[in-house]
């Protein structure tokens, strides 16, 4: 064929076209600050919308945007309360009945009132046994909450929540609680709209329409929400794109347009994705990239106080787990200083209890050490002297990178320190790690534990005996007991020394191994306004502005 | 004269044929040298004085190549070139393992289909169309997950375990998984083959000498067809090594801290802006050792033709 260099001319033009197109082009983030549309990484693909089945950090992102408590998120600071649906709350004197008095305006998305029978009905569902929710426990603050969730008692009108009239919700608690108006924020204490669930519920098996599990009133054009946006699209692995709500009670105060949550599960493809300016915030961040940043580009990336805790968990009906010499082995066989600054790397704090310190609130007693004499010494007095004798013992962690760095770390650690060589390492999918864990399927495992209140109860309440995040088979009548006593202590003072003594017991005794407390690692993209650092992380949207700068 | 008779009568085998061939291809014989070589470094090299490849080193953790770490570290401090030459032996026998049992299936399979054609033709590819439309990476797993168990009472399995290093009972299920779902369209490929080369002469001439239909098969058929078997082989060696880098991402592979090299290059991926070499040497590695592959499966083709006139 002959080729002339005049053929050549239309194919430079076009490309050189294409360049210009291209290099013209703005990105999709600063597309999106002028569009005031706010993009947000977020973590695995929401397994609901409905906020009484859901249990995951990402899953209640999004939840925040669609429904809002009797009391909402403050924007700068966890430990305070802003009002939400109930426009003032109070107490009696000894904290165990509380009333909320509602607004007048409260709405729900299709311009409904809501009205303190919805909240009732939204705590009748969470609680009823068929709903099989995975976070019913938080309700178990209620009086008798616990028990109607068990099916031992089967009168709803027993349970300590009460619409006095159209304005007015009492709730009456198992014991006193100061902070309840910080509980009642969470994803669980979302009410929900009857007529919608009701209507969408029905079947023709005769089962109860209220606790129909995944029916289509998730979809967009269906779902009904009294938060400040609602519910635009969801495209399964794509995005889930929330709008504002015209009908809710403070629409001024709405500043963006839109908010898309994307489901990004790997770090890494998330960092790429905010590096070439797709998202505005991350989720995670992945470790080696954070030294990066730090040199040059330190007004991205935000590392925040988080109020969480990352940690191994022990099967303890799996022997040789039942050993609390083996357990106490090999927690103090772990140099966790080494961890945090080697491979988390994100500014988090070695952790030698459960709860984190909170300032002002709780300070744990401080009992897990690295000390490898002393854990060679107490590996002999469980009978395996350098490791001898010890059976193969799995350790189980979701797919993630940087889950996985820190189990082969501490594997080896385990190796060096203890000559422990047959531990296994094996990670499952997310969905299926957390059936492994809920069945107790496995021998050693690591979890973590973002607080829902600011108070150590959030933690500590994990352990007592049959707790359903419990998962280790652990259970102790003193712990019990003092978490117990602890509800009823006179002063705030004498209530954090008999926490205190309930948390030396669990790690004495060791059913877990506290690794390190969490810090929030992001990329967040400078134009987002009143994204404050929070400790718990859960940000309100309606606040939330996108100005260029 | 005489000679020259002798000469003639000196008979030459095909494998001797095919090696004198082959010798002269130098692109092919280079390709050979740099794959045993290669895979002498994997097997062999670990004995002499690498660093082992499962300790870290966080106070030398993402070093670029120094003279401690030669081909530097990563982020958990452990050695590249350590984790390479071990990895290597994972993907080198996967890599062959799994490509010998699609081999010995799809060929026979595609052979006998082909050759008895008629309805147990149409059976048996109906069959291979069936498993086609499953998706295959479902079936390793399942594989897996049935036969992981009783696999883990076989008592050699344990005993290997113990001796080395890499292999775990899971891993050597898992080769036998990938080769039981990559054999099917070898079998399309000798099937056709066959079809055409059963109606040819030289088959008519075997079949008028009474030989057994195995006899025609394995002995005049197959042989004829190595060719693009030996292709496609060169081909699922490298896609099965892929395979295998996707299965160790899902946990169902080599499990941590071991490693292959899909794996080393699935995490140096993820770090290639920040830490690059944690990419660069294994996917060096595995790119020459595919080329080389490659490049000696064309040799191999043009050598074991036995249509190609001697010379």
């Amino acid at each position: 064929m002959r080729c002339s260099y005049t053929s050549f001319v239309p194919i430079i033009f076009l490309a050189l076209c294409g360049c210009l197109v291209s290099c013209n082009k703005e990105s999709r983030v600063d597309w999106a600050i002028r569009n005031k549309i706010l993009l947000l990484g977020n973590g695995s693909e929401p397994k609901a919308l409905d906020p009484h089945l859901v249990s995951s950090v990402g899953d209640s992102n999004i939840l925040r945007s669609l429904f809002e408590g009797l009391v909402t998120y403050h924007p700068t600071d966890d430990s305070q309360n802003a009002p939400g649906v109930a426009e003032r709350w109070e107490s009696n004197e000894d904290y165990t009945v509380w009333t909320f008095y509602f607004r007048d305006n409260a709405k729900w998305s299709n311009g409904d009132p809501v009205t303190p029978r919805d909240f009732v009905y939204a705590y009748r569902r969470i609680l009823s046994p068929d709903m099989l929710s995975p976070y019913a426990s938080m309700l178990y603050f209620l009086k008798n909450g616990k028990q109607f969730n068990e099916g031992t008692l089967t009168d709803f009108s027993q349970v300590g929540v009460k619409a006095l009239d159209d304005r007015t919700l009492e709730c009456t608690l198992e014991q006193p609680t100061a902070f309840f108006p910080q509980v009642v924020k969470h994803t669980t204490w979302y009410p929900v709209h009857p007529a919608t669930i009701e209507a969408f519920g029905k079947n023709d098996d005769g089962l109860d329409p209220m606790t129909m599990q995944f029916t289509l009133w998730q979809r967009p054009g269906n779902h009904v929400g009294n938060g400040a946006f609602k519910l635009k699209s969801w495209v399964i692995n794509k995005s889930v794109v929330v709008e504002p709500n015209p009908n809710y009670w403070d629409a001024d105060q709405v500043k963006l347009k839109e908010i898309r949550f994307y489901p990004i599960p790997s770090e890494f493809s998330e960092e790429r994705a905010y590096r070439d300016g797709q998202v505005h915030y991350t989720y995670t961040m992945p470790p080696n990239m954070i030294d990066w940043y730090r040199k040059n580009d330190p007004k991205h990336l935000r590392l925040d106080p988080y109020l969480g805790v990352y940690y191994y968990k022990f099967n303890l009906n799996k022997p040789p787990l039942d050993n609390p010499k083996l357990r106490k082995a090999l927690a103090l066989a772990i140099d966790r200083q080494k961890i945090v600054e080697n491979v988390t790397l994100g500014g988090q704090e070695p952790a030698y209890a459960l709860s984190p310190p909170i300032k002002g609130l709780y300070q744990p007693p401080k009992i897990v050490e690295y000390d490898p004499d002393k854990a060679r010494q107490l590996m002999a007095e469980a009978g395996y002297p350098n490791g001898e004798g010890l059976p193969r013992l799995e350790l189980l962690f979701n797919t993630q990178d940087t889950h996985r760095a820190i189990a082969e770390t501490i594997q080896d650690m385990w190796k060096k320190e203890l000559g422990v060589t047959n531990i296994g390492l094996l990670n499952q999918e997310w969905k299926v790690y957390q059936s492994t864990l809920h069945e107790m399927k496995y021998e050693i495992a690591r979890h973590a534990w973002i607080g829902d209140y600011v108070d150590p109860t959030t933690f500590l309440d994990m352990f007592r005996t049959g707790d359903s995040n419990n998962e280790t088979g652990w259970s102790s009548p003193e712990y019990d007991q003092l978490l117990k006593d602890a509800a009823l202590a006179p002063t705030a003072e004498a209530r954090v020394q008999i926490l205190q003594e309930a948390e030396k017991i669990l790690l004495t005794e060791l059913p877990i191994i506290p690794l390190y407390w969490y810090t929030r690692t992001t990329l967040v993209h400078p134009a987002m306004q009143h994204w404050e650092p929070l400790l718990l992380d859960n940000h309100p949207y309606k606040y939330v502005d996108l100005i260029a700068n | 004269m005489d000679t020259t008779i002798d000469h003639i009568e000196k008979g030459s085998s095909l494998g001797r044929d095919a090696w004198l061939r082959l010798k002269k291809n130098k692109l092919a014989m280079v390709s050979l040298v740099v794959f045993i070589f290669i895979a002498l470094l994997c097997f062999i090299g670990p004995f002499f004085g690498v660093q082992d490849p499962t300790t870290t080193h966080l106070d030398a953790k993402s070093q670029p190549p120094n003279k401690d770490f030669l081909l530097g570290s990563e982020h958990l401090g452990r050695d590249i070139l350590s984790r390479i030459l071990y990895g290597g032996q994972v993907s080198l026998i996967v890599g062959f393992i799994a490509t010998f049992v699609s081999l010995v299936i799809g060929v026979s399979y595609g052979a006998i289909a082909g050759y008895v054609g008629g309805k147990v033709d149409a059976v048996m590819m109906r069959i291979v169309d069936v498993l086609y439309a499953l998706p295959f990476m479902l079936i390793v797993i399942i594989l897996t997950a049935l036969f992981s168990d009783s696999l883990a009472d076989v008592e050699i399995l344990q005993s290997l375990k113990e001796k080395s290093k890499v292999f775990e009972p899971d891993l050597l299920l898992l080769f036998f998984a990938i080769g039981f779902v990559e054999w099917l369209t070898m079998a399309r490929i000798v099937r056709s083959q066959i079809i055409t080369l059963k109606k040819q002469e030289f088959v008519e001439a075997a079949v008028s000498l009474g030989l057994s239909h195995p006899r025609i098969i394995f002995r005049h058929l197959i042989p004829n067809t190595l060719g693009s078997i030996i292709v496609y082989t060169t081909l699922t060696v490298p896609a099965v090594m892929r395979l295998e880098a996707v299965l160790s991402f899902l946990g169902l592979g080599v499990k941590p801290p071991n490693s292959s090299w899909g794996s080393l290059i699935k995490e140096g991926a993820d770090r290639m802006y920040s830490d690059p070499w944690l990419l660069v040497f294994p996917a060096l590695f595995f790119s020459v050792t595919i080329f080389s592959l490659n490049f000696l499966g064309d040799g191999l083709r043009d050598a074991l033709d036995p249509k190609t006139s001697k010379d």
